[in-house]
């Protein structure tokens, strides 16, 4: 390992190729907190009970504010943060592609709760404590405000599996196809995720990220009599983008972005 | 040190977004508002919330009589305050947010700007918006305990 980098209070001080991983990393993160904040927010008014819709809406104001703490970080590495979140087409998006489609169920919402978020919040944690101060300094709160994501997914998820019905094998379907994408989501250990790690930016390479996954995500499947949903946990990164970390040619639906970026709030501007 | 200074230059465009402050101009206007009227001598010092330097302690003050947007409760007491500097007439305030997501963070920072600009010698108020450590209950005085439960919030 190369020698740890001192503190980076910011980003011009990183060389170049930490720089580009990093600015990519939140970008990626911040796209990824900004769908699963309009996937939550689509099941205030649909979920089954009040207090579940309640909790959608107030989970998706968590995941926009985080988006909005991440995409504010994007100007010290010389982006236009107001392009960034309003200028984008769906194709641009670089948000994690277990939330490219909208969660056609209940179960499946509760699917992408407990393993979706859980792929993004560990992802932060590996972030806790980076030589990169402006990032460090705000990842804490996203953790403590994630821990009441975290609980609602778990007992949504044991609720759904004791009940016994057709509702437990769409979550476990939909649980099935979430895990091999964010196992692959986590990256190669290639020498640009090593040349983070190796500075102290990160703790951690694609492949500990996935046996920290492998060992959350096991216990919430014992809980729910599911085991051995995981994909190869060595993935195929033939067709994988490191920067976007997705499929070049794919992209989120264009209905959801078109929302996000509030196309049609711009006609109310008062400029 | 339990607060890392600020001034790493990486915060929300509270000053340039020119743009989303027209943009909001009227929502945001601080006189059409209903805000909680307070007095800085009602407010009992916290000796986490006050400055040995008179003219920063003066600061201090007059934030005491600035209300959160929702609650009876000033935003020093509430322990949003992390820590003010006087460099000539500029004023440079850390703030914190109960909440990443707070939908009151535009209302707050004008407020905290309109209430230090009027004290004497201030000339431009720089409002820097912090997250370590994150804000926790404790970080409310006895005196916003009190207030909270008598306005039935649990605190």
């Amino acid at each position: 390992m190369s020698t740890a980098l001192r503190e980076a209070a910011k980003a011009g001080e990183l060389t170049a190729e930490q720089r580009e991983a990093v600015r990519d990393l939140i970008l990626v993160l911040a796209d990824s907190k900004r769908l699963l904040g309009m996937r939550y927010g689509n099941w205030m008014l649909g979920a089954p009970e009040l207090e579940a819709g309640i909790a959608c809406a107030s989970m998706a104001q968590d995941e926009w504010g985080h988006a909005r703490l991440l995409y504010a970080l994007l100007k010290d590495f010389g982006e236009d943060v107001d392009a960034l979140e309003h200028g984008r087409t769906a194709a641009e998006y670089r948000s994690i592609e277990a939330l490219d489609a909208e969660p056609g169920s209940w179960p499946e919402l509760v699917a992408v709760n407990a393993f979706v978020d859980l792929a993004l919040t560990l992802q932060f944690e590996a972030l806790a404590e980076s030589n990169y101060l402006p990032l460090r300094q705000r990842v804490q709160k996203v953790i403590e405000e994630e821990r009441f994501h975290a609980a609602h997914g778990a007992a949504w998820l044991r609720r759904i599996a004791a009940s016994g019905d057709e509702g437990h094998e769409a979550m476990k379907t939909a649980i099935a196809a979430i895990t091999p994408i964010v196992l692959r989501w986590f990256g190669p250990d290639s020498n640009r995720a090593n040349a983070i790690h190796d500075a102290s930016l990160i703790d951690a390479v694609g492949s500990d990220m996935r046996s920290r996954y492998v060992e959350r995500a096991a216990a919430l499947l014992r809980d729910i009599g599911g085991a051995g949903a995981f994909g190869d946990l060595e993935p195929d990164f033939s067709t994988f983008d490191e920067a976007t970390r997705r499929t070049p040619g794919t992209s989120p639906d264009e209905r959801t972005i078109t929302q996000i970026r509030g196309d049609r709030n711009r006609e109310f501007l008062m400029d | 040190m339990k607060h890392e200074p600020a001034g790493n230059g990486v915060t929300m465009d509270h000053e340039q977004d020119a743009r989303a402050k027209h943009r909001n101009k009227a929502v945001l206007d601080a006189s059409t508002r209903t805000t909680h009227e307070l007095r800085a001598s009602d407010s009992p010092r916290d000796e986490r919330y006050r400055s040995d330097d008179p003219d920063v302690d003066v600061l201090w003050r007059a934030l005491c009589e600035v209300a959160d947007p929702e609650l009876p409760v000033s935003l020093v007491d509430l322990g949003l305050i992390r820590a003010m500097r006087r460099d000539g007439d500029a004023v440079h305030v850390d703030v914190t947010f109960t909440a990443s997501a707070c939908p009151c963070m535009e209302f707050i920072i004008l407020d905290i700007r309109e209430r230090l600009m009027q004290e004497d010698g201030v000339g431009s108020v720089t409002v820097l918006d912090v997250w370590d450590p994150p804000w926790h209950n404790d970080d409310m005085t006895a005196h916003a305990r009190a207030l909270l439960k008598s306005f039935g919030v649990a605190a």
